[in-house]
This record gives C-alpha cells, structure tokens and sequence, in this order.
C-alpha cells in the first residue's frame, strides 16, 4: 500500500445532508501527475479538501502514504484556489511563502532569516524574486499564483494537492507550472492538480481521475481520458462547450 | 505640557486619560485580527452581547467590582461568537444576519434584566451604552503606597494579556487570518486561535465596558487598526500603528472633551464620544492620505 501517495475508500461528503461526493474509491501511485478533470460543481475541490480534513467526511477513508493525513503533514503541501484568499492582506511575497514553513518553525517561535532566505529560494526557481519585497496586491494573477507554488515548494513535501494552479493565469506562468509538475515527477514525487482545460489534459499529466459528484473513471491518460468517459462526466454540455478540446482529446486514442 | 489647559487637572483628568488610552490600545491591537478577518462586526456583536452575562452577574453578586460579573460577560461574548458560527455553519443564514440575531436578542434579554435590576440598585442604562470613564478618578484602590483607580488596574492586565497574545501569536495570527486552509493542513488549529481572539474580544469588551460603554468600544476596536490599515501595508506595522493611533486619539478625545465644548459655550460633553469621534476624524484624514499615495503612485506608473 506504501507505493501509494493517496489511496481513497468509499469516500462520501455530503453538504446540509446532499451529497457532493459518493462512494470515491482510488489510489494515486508515488511519483505520479494526476489531473482530476470535471464539469463545474463535481465536488474537486471539496474532494481535495477532505482529503486534507478540510471539510468533515461523513463516511469512508482517506490515507496518505499508508497513514493517516495528521501524520502526514510534513508530506503534503496544498496549494488552495487564488481566489481562497485575500490578496489585499498587508504582508508582502516572501512573508505569504515563508508561511509553507510555519510547522517547521512550530507554535510561538518567530520567522528567522534562513527561514526568509528559503522563502526568497523559493520564490526564484518560481522566477518571481525580484517581487519577493512587494505586498501581493501588487502582483498580477499570475505573480500570485506563482507565490503560492513557491509557498507549496518551500514545504518540500512529497504529494502536491494543487486547486486549479493554471486557472486564469498568462501563458508564462502556466509554463512554470508545468515546468514546476515536471521537476516534481522527476524528483519521484507526486502531484494531483485540478484541471480546467481539456486540451492540455494529455500533454501535462500522467494520469487521470474523472469526477462528477462519483468517481467516473480513474487511471492513466491512454486508459481513461476517452470520448465515453468524459461524456458519462460532462453530460451532453461538453459537446457544445468543448468541441475543439474533444477533437484533441480523440485525436489519438 | 501644552494639552494641559486651564482646565486639565493632573490628578482627575490624567487617570481619565490613563484609562482610555488602556482601553483604547487593548481593544486595537486584538482589532487589527477581527478588521484583517473581515470579521469587524463581531467586536460590535460581542460587546452587546455581554450584556445579559454583566447584567446576570450583577443580579446575582449585587456589585460591579466583581470577578464572577467579569467572567459571567466574557462567557456569554465567547458565546454569542459560537451562536453565531453555528447558525452561519447550519447553512441557511448568512453571518451577517445571524449575527444580527444572536446580539440583538443577547442585548434585549440584557437590557430587559439591567432595567429590572436598575428598579433595586444603582446601574444606569446610559452608562452601560457609553460607559462613565468621567467616574475613573472616584473609585481608587490603594496599590502598595500608591492610591491607583481600579479600573485602571483591570485594563492594565487585560492591555498585558493582550500583547502577550499578539506578540506571541504573531506568526500564527496572521496565518489563520490570511488562509485559514494553509493553517489547518500545517496543523495550526484555526477555530482554535479564532475562539481564543473571540474570548480576548470579549474579555476586552468587559474591561472597557466600564469606562467607554458596549457601543463606543466597537470604535476602539476597529477604528484605529482600520486607520493603521490604510497608512501601511505592513502586518507588524499596522498593528504597532493602530495602537499608536488608539493612544493618541484617546488622549486627545479627552483634550478635547473637556476643551472643545468651552469654545462654543457648553459644558463639558463625553469623553468616550469624543475619543470616537477623534478617532473617526483620524480615519477621514488617512483615507484622504491614502487617495493622494494612490494617485501619486498611479501617476509614477503612467510615467515609468
């Protein structure tokens, strides 16, 4: 079980007694990109934050690598939405990263400088270091997105849980994500992103998970990023919301 | 010193300004964390709501210099932010408006008992919305060789609490402020930290009760770091500023209270309406500050 970075059993959420997730079984291998890929209100980042004890789970069971997540904290990073935060806070760049190295510092102690060098680290193989002064309402979208990448890095965990990193972002930026995924998988670590776009699907993961509310499908691209499956996900509105992506996606499968 | 006009008097009017300026610090820099949290109403919520606890254990023990009426007021504000987090958490209630509930009906019973209690004993309900720190001077208790107001002995360990916890918990502050998600997956508990500010909001609004009432308090909490906010854009310095700004318009509220009215042939008028005020006329300036930086800084952009 331990060459699994997250494994999922019968994992039911259900918000005011609905339902949002159902019955989720999956595990993602070690060393793995996993694109989770689903219509709007799936439940992907509700299924992200019960995996990471964010929203209660009314049934089932979520394990990282073989343990529970509070055991496993110093293994995982998460990297929440953009739009989760206040961005008009008044701290600056390196302060929101350095924040990834809090549990290292423990309760009480304050930031010191090697903790703010690693921060600024951070923020350079992001390619952001000369904003690293600034307060982040100053930076662009994708100067944002880039700090919380940074801020997931300086954890130097194992599994990456990333909302939607390439949400609104310039095209720049999405290229050091990838570049970033990349780097991850090389190192044998793991990452599971979620993902918008279905004609990147192919070029930047591994694997994937189809959602909708229940787990539609779970494995690699080849295996299940296929026209009937993302059908059974998207309804009948991918066809008409998506048709340049679902010739991509058909093109050689 | 030139504040001290001819009718400041040192032994009156200068623990008058002791106390607010205790009162107005502590309630700031707990302030900074409930303005950052978008979560300012609360402070206004909480103060009401302690009223029902006050008026309950002053039923109870018949004195206002009690620890159980202390106690009893900072039990029901950590209740009323629970109460509120509840019916916002059962999902059909916005917070907005289940806070508008929760402290309303706190307030009312409060109200309802303080009136009944007021038929038996000495509690007006005018100071209990604006507070008698004009009275600070009267009450004295003797502190080694020293003759020191009570109250001002009160807001001192509840100014040291405060900046113990602000101090200490910086770091983890401003991380469950910022992303309470980041905080709880690095296993900061931030419910936790976010009751305990509640509890220390509370047990300011206590305090202050006193000496500035429940609805003038709300200035002190959230006026001076809401200033600092816009003449800083950083954390650390907002909060040092906001207590900065707290202190000097306390002091200057009282200046002005026992000054300002002479001009226009009055009587002297509140002092804790006339540090709100000054505080708010603080606020206007630095929005009027933080308009021309914005704009110099838009000019520089369009030059660069």
């Amino acid at each position: 079980m331990s060459d699994l970075a997250l494994s999922v059993e019968d994992l039911t959420v259900a918000y005011q007694s609905e339902p949002v997730l159902q019955d989720l079984s999956f595990g993602v291998p070690t060393g793995s990109l996993v694109g989770i890929i689903g219509p709007n209100g799936a439940g992907k980042s509700t299924l992200l934050k019960a995996c990471l004890g964010l929203v209660p789970i009314d049934s089932g069971e979520v394990r990282f690598f073989g343990a529970a997540h509070r055991d496993m904290r110093h293994r995982v990073a998460y990297v929440p939405q953009r739009e989760s935060v206040d961005w008009d806070f008044p701290i600056r760049a390196v302060d929101v990263v350095a924040m990834g190295l809090y549990r290292q510092i423990g309760w009480f102690w304050p930031v010191r400088r090697r903790h703010l060098r690693a921060a600024r680290a951070a923020l350079e193989r992001m390619g952001i270091l000369e904003f690293a002064d600034r307060q982040i309402s100053q930076l662009s979208g994708g100067q944002q997105q880039r700090v919380f990448l940074a801020r997931a890095l300086v954890q130097d965990a194992d599994l990456y849980l990333m909302d939607e990193p390439f949400s609104a972002v310039d095209a720049s930026t999405e290229q050091s994500v990838v570049e970033i995924l990349r780097a991850i998988q090389a190192a044998g670590k793991t990452a599971i992103v979620i993902h918008h776009d279905l004609q990147t699907v192919r070029e930047y993961f591994d694997r994937v998970l189809l959602l909708n509310r229940r787990l539609i499908a779970s494995g690699t691209v080849g295996d299940v990023f296929t026209e009937p499956n993302l059908r059974r996900a998207y309804g009948g509105r991918l066809v008409h919301v998506d048709r340049p992506a679902m010739a991509v996606g058909w093109g050689d499968s | 010193m030139m504040l001290a006009t001819a009718d400041w008097l040192w032994e009156l009017d200068g623990w008058i300004a002791v106390a607010a300026v205790l009162c107005a610090v502590s309630a700031s820099l707990v302030g900074n964390f409930l303005v950052l949290r978008k979560q300012s109403l609360l402070a206004d919520a909480i103060s009401h709501a302690i009223l029902p606890g006050l008026a309950l254990a002053f039923l109870w023990t018949g004195s206002r210099q009690s620890l159980p009426m202390f106690v009893g007021a900072a039990l029901v504000g950590v209740l009323c932010a629970v109460m509120t987090q509840w019916i916002r958490d059962s999902g059909k209630v916005d917070e907005g408006a289940s806070m508008g509930v929760v402290f309303t009906t706190l307030f009312a019973l409060g109200l309802v008992l303080i009136v009944r209690a007021a038929d038996r004993v000495d509690l007006d309900p005018g100071c209990v919305l604006f507070g008698a720190i004009e009275l600070t001077p009267l009450d004295m208790v003797s502190l080694g060789r020293f003759e020191v107001p009570r109250v001002v002995i009160t807001l001192s360990v509840v100014l040291v609490v405060n900046l113990l916890f602000v101090v200490g918990c910086f770091k983890e502050l401003s991380l469950t402020s910022f992303d309470p998600g980041l905080a709880e997956t690095l296993g900061f508990r931030a419910k936790w930290l976010h009751q305990l500010l509640m509890i220390l909001v509370a047990v300011t609004a206590v305090a202050c009760f006193e000496s500035v009432g429940n609805i003038l308090v709300v200035a002190m909490f959230v006026v001076p770091p809401a200033t600092a906010r816009l003449l800083t854009d950083s954390l650390a310095a907002m909060v040092m500023l906001s207590a900065v700004l707290g202190a000097v318009a306390a002091v200057l509220g009282h200046w002005a209270a026992i000054t300002v009215p002479g001009w226009f042939g009055f009587a002297s008028t509140t002092t804790a309406g006339m540090i709100a005020v000054v505080s708010g006329l603080g606020f206007v300036i630095a929005l009027l500050i933080s308009f021309r930086r914005a704009a110099s800084a838009r000019s520089l952009s369009a030059r660069a």
